[in-house]
């Protein structure tokens, strides 16, 4: 169990956290006050992503069999695209629109072909549209709205997604949403520490397309329902209600309050209904599930010598 | 129930006919290569899994599908092409299934077919042959040997020629990209195949 904690939790935190680090170095010498802290969002995060999904498992392979396996390689594209965005302001708009179209077009990979063209077609545009917008808008707030709120808001949103993928049938994919949630609350630490700190245009462009191709994940291929994949993937338009002239003129700690609050109401109401058939499941009709070695309790009913009490030392 | 009443007898006599004792002529049956269907109804792939390395999960995918080519006058020709559908793994535990099936494991909804396909078959005894070839899980294809043995051949009631076989070989998963919870749940995954074919 330490393996995945230290891979996919303290690694890509600790990637983040250095590259980071060394963002503000550079930024403290530059002329731009944001320049520095926004390429190292981009930096930060794709590192992050690339970092804990090699080493939690290993090369994916060029081109990757499994549809999941593009996601070290969109992080490293999404570092890539911030950068330039951060650099280039005109390249904004379209660089957002070619890391949606990537993150579809990579996730829909072992779908694609088991639909007609037209139906291809509407899907494809139908997702990279919302995988743009979700992306334009936190980028937008986070423009706005420098500090650990806009960390701690994305962290609610990575961590749901986690939890909610995790419960849906794929362990895998909860870690894999679980890696930009560590970037992101090594940012939150950070930004306590330097308020300044932006994820706009360039954290956004890793953290956008990487939740983007999981949710087509966990929904095509895994059990995610779209009754929780659509909240969960709406969740950061929330961000706009931390924006509405009723919050703005609050102090700044109850508005970040207000849109961490507005991004977790769509991610609680997500993960539950993804939670919901695994925390509650129904009998069947040979009873309650013997547990499938997952720690519950085992029934009444047992006789007390098929019950084995297991220690540690003898798992290896 | 007049026709249960006339299959009985002729099930019972294919029952009772010794294993191993084909009631097809050899020379019919060596004059050219038989191609023979898998019957999924009557054919079983079975898979054993260490758990916490203290006992052993078993679980089936059931309904495998394919084709047998067997030449008895030249056992090289022969050939065996398996395919199994992840969808339809089975353990007897639905929660557990449902598992197996996704991403962490079988990836069924990307990766729907298991295949075997023979690339030699060599004649190593009255009725066992080691056939070496490619399986496929995941989408990553490995050589392996299995050691078939010949259960019998001969007629069915229905008036088809049947041929049946079974054998197992080994695997390690994690070559196969299947990596989840190898720490609980084994590496080596032995498979044992026990199927019929029908003539064509």
């Amino acid at each position: 169990m330490s393996t995945p904690l230290i891979y996919g939790v303290a690694l890509p935190a600790l990637a983040a956290g250095v590259v980071w680090g060394i963002g503000w170095r550079l930024w403290r010498r530059s002329a731009e006050p944001m320049a520095g802290g926004a390429w190292s969002g981009a930096a930060a995060a794709a590192r992050a992503g690339a970092a804990g999904a090699f080493a939690l498992w290993g090369w994916p392979g060029v081109p990757p069999r499994l549809a999941e396996g593009w996601l070290p390689f969109l992080a490293v594209a999404g570092g890539v695209a911030g950068l330039a965005a951060n650099r280039w302001r005109r390249a904004r708009l379209p660089l957002r629109g070619v890391m949606a179209a990537l993150a579809v077009w990579a996730a829909l990979g072992p779908r694609r072909a088991g639909w007609p063209a037209g139906e291809a077609v509407a899907w494809h545009a139908t997702l990279m549209a919302g995988a743009f917008v979700v992306h334009a808008s936190i980028d937008r707030v986070a423009a706005r709205r420098p500090g650990p709120g806009m960390a701690m808001a994305l962290w609610v949103w990575c961590a749901g997604l986690a939890g909610a993928l995790a419960l849906t049938g794929s362990l895998k994919y909860g870690q894999l949403a679980g890696l930009p949630a560590a970037a992101l609350g090594a940012a939150a630490v950070a930004a306590a520490w330097k308020p300044a700190l932006s994820l706009a245009n360039g954290t956004a462009f890793v953290l956008a397309p990487w939740n983007a191709a999981l949710l087509l994940c966990g929904y095509f291929y895994s059990d995610l329902p779209a009754a929780a994949a659509i909240p969960l993937a709406a969740a950061p338009l929330g961000l706009w209600f931390g924006e509405t002239a009723a919050v703005t003129r609050r102090p700044a700690w109850a508005a970040a309050g207000a849109r961490i609050l507005a991004v977790a109401v769509p991610v609680a109401v997500g993960a539950a209904i993804a939670a919901w058939p695994t925390l509650f499941p129904a009998p069947g009709p040979e009873g309650p599930d013997y547990d499938y070695g997952y720690g519950g309790p085992i029934p009444n009913n047992v006789p007390a010598h098929s019950v084995v009490t297991i220690n540690s030392q003898n798992f290896l | 129930m007049m026709k249960i009443l006339i299959l009985a007898p002729a099930a019972l006599a294919l029952w009772l006919a010794p294993a191993g004792a084909p009631s097809v002529p050899a020379s019919a049956a060596s004059a050219a290569a038989d191609k023979y269907e898998i019957d999924p109804v009557h054919s079983f792939a079975l898979f054993k899994i260490k758990h916490f390395n203290l006992g052993y999960v078993w679980g089936r995918i059931n309904g495998p599908a394919g084709a047998i080519v067997v030449d008895e006058a030249d056992p090289s020709k022969s050939s065996v092409e398996v395919e199994l559908k992840a969808e339809n793994v089975d353990t007897a535990n639905e929660k557990r299934d449902q598992h197996l099936k996704g991403p962490d494991f079988f990836n069924a909804k990307q990766f729907p077919a298991i295949t075997f396909k023979s690339a030699s078959v060599k004649k190593t005894g009255d009725a066992t042959y080691e056939v070496t070839g490619d399986f496929t899980l995941l989408g990553v294809s490995k050589k392996v040997t299995a050691t078939l043995t010949r259960i019998g051949a001969g007629k069915d009631p229905w008036g088809g020629t049947r041929v049946g076989f079974e054998g197992s070989f080994t695997i390690k998963r994690s070559e196969h990209g299947m990596k989840h919870m190898l720490d609980g749940v084994g590496d080596d995954v032995h498979i044992s195949v026990a199927f019929e074919g029908v003539k064509k």
